[in-house]
């Protein structure tokens, strides 16, 4: 009996305390890719790359309107693949992780990038 | 190009039918030798008979648009010569039946009921020919692995016939007690039917396939590096297991080396998936005999190893770890200290649960004698791994086919002959302390230089194997290439293949409730079967 109770005191307490679960992930957790909006030069790599469809890139309408570069959260899978394969080097895999939104449509963000029109794809 | 001096197996397997032309495959230690349809059945029991090898794949491929014939691949396993030897036999498709080698080897039952049901090939002489994975309701004649169905489109639903074919048991204070497909907890899906006289099991029937999602169809066509992105998928617990085997078919298709800094850390990964995993199941255990107070110390310890994981690789299933080639990222001097710390710390825990679970008498007489495989069931119906070792088969693929650093390091096996739950449980602890050690010994061994090398191109029309000791036992992919070297075809066998086939002869002279114990004691993965 005493080495259960010696055990459930080396144990603790394995709760977490509230503040504790919004703590900033390590450094190598794969999280959310960003794009860089002066850098994407709309080569389309990434979309090209993504194993789970989850990157488009829309050219801006006529008059200079910029392109949008849109990531489907819903669809992404985290793994890196459009930062590695990037060009410019544009993308960045953050460590965000606190992405749940309201509505499917809340899941697919768009970035407007670069010029509008500028492509070489 | 000279003539390849056949050794091992692969010259006793020509000097026993001189009339087969024995070839190397690609990769060391793989042999090919074409068989003539009729004789597959002879050839293969010889090759499990008199070599001792058992099997380890069999793979049926639609290579009408290739070759002009289906074709079926049996991957013998000879861990004496550390060779793999494959017999290839076309079937015309005018003519699309095969003689049943089952008989002769039964670990090949559920490979060809497959074959079956995915190819329309027909298995003459298989003493339990009935659907494996296509349930009631898919349209009959319908094979999705043939090249001619479209697998983006979804086929119209036969009206389903009655119930499935389980035997059942009738009389007086008999019961049939179905459990799942949806079961009291968050696992995966599959239905099984306790056929009972009071409370002693007399009959466990099953039926899996339920999570079924058509992968190796939807890899058809895929480069080799999305697959990749497949294969880590197939299952959340095997996950590194299986792209690390998928990348090493890859890596032998294309004669690729990985880096040495590479293969140390795949295998650091992959003892840390071993790790979690055995930590995590002997957890899941106790929860099957309702020891709560061991549940709940080991999914503490499962979840510090899980951030741990997180923190070394960035994933808490190790996905985005393995690449072609390599491995993605590197590790840091910083987060292997780090490793090391926390390992020592959880061991030492770890250590202390077990004290606590061998002490609890109860416990301990719940699982003995309970849920007995036999060893000569296992033997025949090709079991591997924790569920092989504990039934006195000492196979493990890190000592028998080295692969990665495996080779020079001392990987124990242990083997218990009792095969209950017990025996799976002492099995898990032993190889969940020796990865504590393997890991240590990794870290220490780790050599300087590049973590990935460019595999080269994809040369088409080719065909390779790859393997990994999962936590579970032996997982083998195979994957071949196409004209335009795309994948044309692949398939995954893991551990749970054979395991799940051996589960219902264990359950027969123990109670109802040993059930849910029983089959924790096994811990098979759905997923990974049913792919």
């Amino acid at each position: 009996m005493w080495s259960l109770i010696a055990r459930i005191w080396q144990a603790g307490v394995a709760a977490e305390p509230a503040g504790r679960l919004l703590e900033p992930a390590p450094p190598a957790f794969r999280g959310a890719p960003v794009v860089d909006p002066a850098r994407c030069c709309g080569s389309q790599a990434c979309v090209a790359a993504c194993p789970a469809r989850a990157l488009s890139w829309t050219a801006g309408a006529t008059g200079g309107a910029p392109a949008a570069w849109t990531l489907d959260l819903g669809r992404c899978q985290f793994c890196g693949l459009c930062a590695e394969v990037c060009p410019e080097g544009a993308i960045t895999q953050t460590q965000a992780y606190a992405l749940a939104t309201r509505s499917a449509a809340g899941l697919r963000v768009a970035t407007a990038v670069g010029e509008g029109g500028k492509s070489d794809a | 190009m000279s003539r390849t001096v056949l050794t091992g197996a692969a010259a006793e397997l020509q000097a026993a039918f001189p009339h087969v032309p024995v070839t190397a495959g690609h990769g060391a230690g793989e042999w090919l030798a074409p068989v003539p349809l009729g004789e597959l059945p002879a050839v293969a029991g010889w090759v499990y008979a008199q070599l001792g090898a058992p099997l380890a794949q069999a793979v049926g491929v639609d290579e009408r648009p290739l070759a002009g014939q289906f074709r079926l691949y049996y991957v013998f396993s000879v861990p004496d010569y550390r060779q793999w030897l494959v017999l290839r036999a076309d079937v015309d498709p005018l003519a699309p039946s095969f003689p049943s080698v089952t008989p002769a080897v039964p670990a090949a039952h559920w490979y060809e009921r497959e074959i079956q049901d995915m190819l329309g090939l027909t298995a003459a002489g298989h003493p339990d020919p009935r659907p494996l994975v296509l349930h009631a309701g898919w349209p009959h004649g319908t094979h999705p692995l043939r090249k001619d169905f479209d697998g983006a489109r979804m086929p119209a639903r036969a009206p389903a016939p009655a119930p499935t074919g389980f035997h059942g048991v009738a009389g007086d204070g008999t019961a049939e007690v179905p459990v799942g497909p949806i079961h009291a907890g968050i696992i995966e899906p599959g239905h099984f039917r306790i056929s009972t006289l009071g409370e002693d099991v007399l009959r466990l029937e099953a039926q899996l396939f339920y999570t079924h999602r058509g992968l190796e169809k939807r890899a058809e066509g895929m480069t080799v590096e999305r697959g990749l992105y497949l294969a880590e998928r197939i299952c959340g617990a095997c996950a590194l297991s299986n792209a690390v085997a998928y990348a090493q078919a890859v890596e032998r298709l294309t004669g690729a080396e990985v880096p040495p800094r590479a293969q140390v850390l795949r295998a650091v990964g992959l003892e840390l998936e071993r790790l979690y995993n055995h930590v995590g199941d002997l957890g899941n255990l106790c929860a099957g005999a309702a020891a709560l107070l061991g549940n709940m110390h080991l999914l503490r310890l499962k979840e510090q190893l899980q951030r741990l994981n997180e923190a070394v690789v960035g994933h808490r299933f190790l996905r985005g770890f393995a690449a072609l080639g390599g491995v993605r990222r590197d590790v840091g001097e910083g987060a292997l200290v780090n490793l090391l710390g926390v390992l020592d710390q959880v061991r030492s825990q770890f250590l202390g649960a077990l004290d606590l679970l061998a002490g609890n008498g109860v416990f301990q007489d719940r699982m003995r004698t309970t849920g007995v495989l036999r060893r000569d069931v296992a033997e025949q119906l090709g079991v591997v791994g924790v569920a092989a070792r504990a039934s006195g088969i000492g196979r493990d693929l890190r000592r028998d086919h080295p692969y990665l650093v495996y080779g020079g390091l001392d990987v124990p096996v242990p083997v218990y002959p009792q095969g209950d739950v017990w025996a799976r449980f002492q099995v898990r602890a032993e190889e969940a302390l020796a990865s504590f050690r393997l890991i240590a010994d990794l870290a220490e061994q780790l050599p300087a230089g590049p973590v990935q090398a460019d595999i080269g191109p994809v040369p088409p029309l080719r065909h390779a194997i790859g393997w990994v000791e999962s936590p579970r036992g032996a997982n083998l992919h195979f994957v071949m290439t196409g004209p335009d070297s795309t994948i044309y075809r692949y398939m995954v066998r893991t551990a749970s293949y054979p395991n799940w086939a051996a589960v219902p002869s264990t359950l027969p002279g123990n109670l109802v409730p040993d059930f849910p114990l029983i089959n924790k004691s096994f811990e098979l993965c759905y997923a990974c079967l049913d792919r």
